[in-house]
């Protein structure tokens, strides 16, 4: 457990080390100088070379490429990720301030998938090949081959123009949370139904199931309390991976639906070539998402005591 | 019970092939198909709804849209194909080193490939994108940046049963180079699983794609390609939703297409090949 834990960590760090460099190197292969960008986005004319200048040497944008990386990772360390170069905010307080709102939605997508997916995935898990796991297997199908920027926009369209019950932006009530939130799950909960069926579906061919068949007892024990048992542990791996696409959809249905979070803010950014922020966004993405995986790999072992963590086979 | 299953697998096969075809049929005739110019712009006839004359209305520049999503279908299908040829292609050829030579290449290429890993694709891709600039290049430079690591890991995997076999055994003992066993006996035996985990790829590829041009960071504006025309389509969604409506269908459609012979194909392939995919 404390090998797994150390070995997990380690790997970690050695994945934000490269992250850092990975995102620093971009900035450099980046076409047209940032400091032009900006400040013609700010004043709406074309910068007098002096004021070019003075940019760069105020945001530190004219030393050597080794010098800036070195430095960012000194600033990195001391849990500084630079200054947004359209707000002149820190990257950390920006981010830290959009947060919840993107918590909110994360949270609310996962409950509502979880929800609905599981017992669906299960109830059609237990009907094999009969016409609603058909049905169910068709309809998931289509559920992760909506693109969710479009479904988004046809929810809008439906529930906010044409029947008037829920306001299309906007950020507050929970109201405004129904429509993103509804839009993300489609995707998730789609894909969590083919998994749980798949995962239940292999246990129920286990000879365990068999014995408590041949012991008498009933169907619905049999599916819910002993087959979920174990179809439940390659569920939560999912979940961990699924995290990922969570935070891609949220950039694209935040931006749809204005929610004013951290993908949203993320995507402004790349139109503004907020360099700091893109930078800060890929380490604190890539933090996220390997702190998940970190803890899916602990619950794993908690789950599941036949699992013993080898390294890499 | 076996028989349910084949028939039922290869219903789905049926029908994505034959949803897959038609699509390509339209990529290849757009010309013939289309009724109109998808780039001839029609002041006077902007934003008429869905009708006689344009099956699919015409969008904000009076454009007719069913000519557009037709030509559509060869941005996004030619593009999801090449995007996921490459990565295919650079992912069987890494890890065949990878899975071949095994020790210290192994280990370096393998740790690599799992940091990559760690990235969610669509976060980096956007990045790439956003910091080198919107354009068909960039974004498919951004696609392949991370889409070959999963092709690497599996294709190192069957690289790894491959070589223990008997025939590279034997190709070893008649003098054949490394060079000449990788390309004439491991990579041929590796490619028809790859095969099916690309046929999965291309969907998810069409979506990153569209997303991608959508937030007008992939293929730009005034080409029919369906995630752009939605970008260009958005300002309407409330007084003209037919402008948001059709390129929506076309890529569900198209997605779906490519999940579903996915999906049949993985019904159809034996539990073992299937293991491999699942990884």
């Amino acid at each position: 457990m404390r090998r797994l834990l150390i070995q997990r960590l380690v790997s970690a760090v050695f994945v934000m080390l490269i992250a850092s460099f990975l995102s620093f190197s971009l900035l450099f292969s980046a076409p047209g100088n940032p400091a032009e960008t900006i400040l013609r986005q700010q004043s709406g004319l074309d910068p007098a070379y002096d004021e070019i200048e003075l940019f760069m040497k105020r945001h530190d944008l004219s030393r050597p490429f080794l010098v800036q990386c070195l430095q960012w990772l000194y600033l990195l360390t001391h849990g500084k990720l630079g200054v947004s170069l359209r707000t002149g905010e820190p990257v950390l307080e920006e981010f830290t301030a959009r947060f919840g709102a993107t918590f909110q939605l994360a949270v609310a997508v996962m409950a509502l998938s979880v929800i609905i997916g599981l017992p669906i995935g299960v109830f059609a898990a237990t009907k094999p090949n009969s016409l609603i796991d058909h049905i169910i297997r068709v309809v998931s199908l289509a559920g992760i081959s909506i693109p969710e920027f479009w479904l988004g926009l046809m929810l809008m369209l439906c529930f906010s123009l044409v029947l008037g019950w829920l306001p299309c932006f906007g950020h507050g009530t929970v109201r405004h949370l129904v429509l993103p939130v509804v839009t993300l799950a489609v995707g998730i909960t789609a894909s969590l139904i083919r998994f749980v069926r798949t995962s239940i579906l292999e246990v129920l061919n286990l000879d365990y199931i068999k014995t408590a068949k041949a012991k008498g007892l009933r169907e619905v024990v049999i599916v819910w309390k002993h087959a979920l048992k174990n179809a439940l542990i390659p569920v939560v791996t999912i979940l961990g991976t699924q995290l990922g696409h969570l935070l891609a959809g949220a950039v694209i249905v935040e931006t749809v639906f204005s929610w004013p979070g951290v993908g949203k803010f993320f995507v402004d950014s790349i139109y503004a070539r907020d360099y700091p922020v893109i930078q800060g966004f890929v380490l604190i993405i890539a933090a996220t998402y390997v702190l998940v995986n970190l803890l899916v790999d602990i619950l794993y072992v908690y789950l599941d005591p036949r699992v013993r963590y080898e390294g890499r086979s | 019970m076996y028989i349910l299953e084949v028939t039922r697998g290869k219903k789905m096969l049926l029908t994505g092939s034959i949803l897959i075809f038609s699509f390509m049929a339209l990529a290849v005739f757009a010309l013939f198909i289309a009724p109109y110019d998808p780039d001839d712009v029609k002041v006077e006839e902007r934003l008429l709804p869905p009708g006689e004359h344009h099956l699919m209305g015409t969008d904000g520049f009076g454009r007719d849209i069913f000519s557009r999503v037709v030509f559509g279908t060869r941005y996004s299908l030619f593009l999801a194909l090449v995007v996921v040829s490459i990565n295919l292609l650079l992912g069987l050829m890494v890890g065949s080193i990878a899975g071949y030579f095994g020790g210290l290449v192994d280990e370096l290429i393998m740790r690599i490939v799992d940091i990559l890993l760690a990235f969610p694709n669509i976060i980096l891709a956007l990045c790439i994108v956003g910091v080198l600039g919107p354009s068909v290049q960039n974004l498919i430079l951004a696609l392949v940046a991370l889409g070959w690591v999963s092709y690497t890991r599996v294709s190192r995997g069957l690289v790894l049963s491959i070589k223990e076999q008997g025939f590279i055994g034997a190709a070893k003992a008649l003098g054949g180079s490394d060079m000449y066993i990788i390309m004439r006996h491991i990579i041929p035996n590796a490619f028809p699983p790859l095969l099916v985990l690309a046929t999965l790829h291309v969907s998810h590829i069409i979506l990153s794609i569209a997303a991608l041009s959508f937030l007008g960071l992939g293929v730009q504006a005034p080409t029919p390609e369906w995630g752009a025309m939605l970008s260009e389509g958005k300002q309407f969604i409330f007084t003209h939703p037919h402008v948001m409506i059709f390129p929506g269908l076309a890529i569900t459609l198209s997605v779906l297409s490519f999940n579903l012979l996915g999906e049949g194909l993985r019904d159809v392939l034996d539990p073992r090949a299937r293991e491999v995919l699942n990884v």
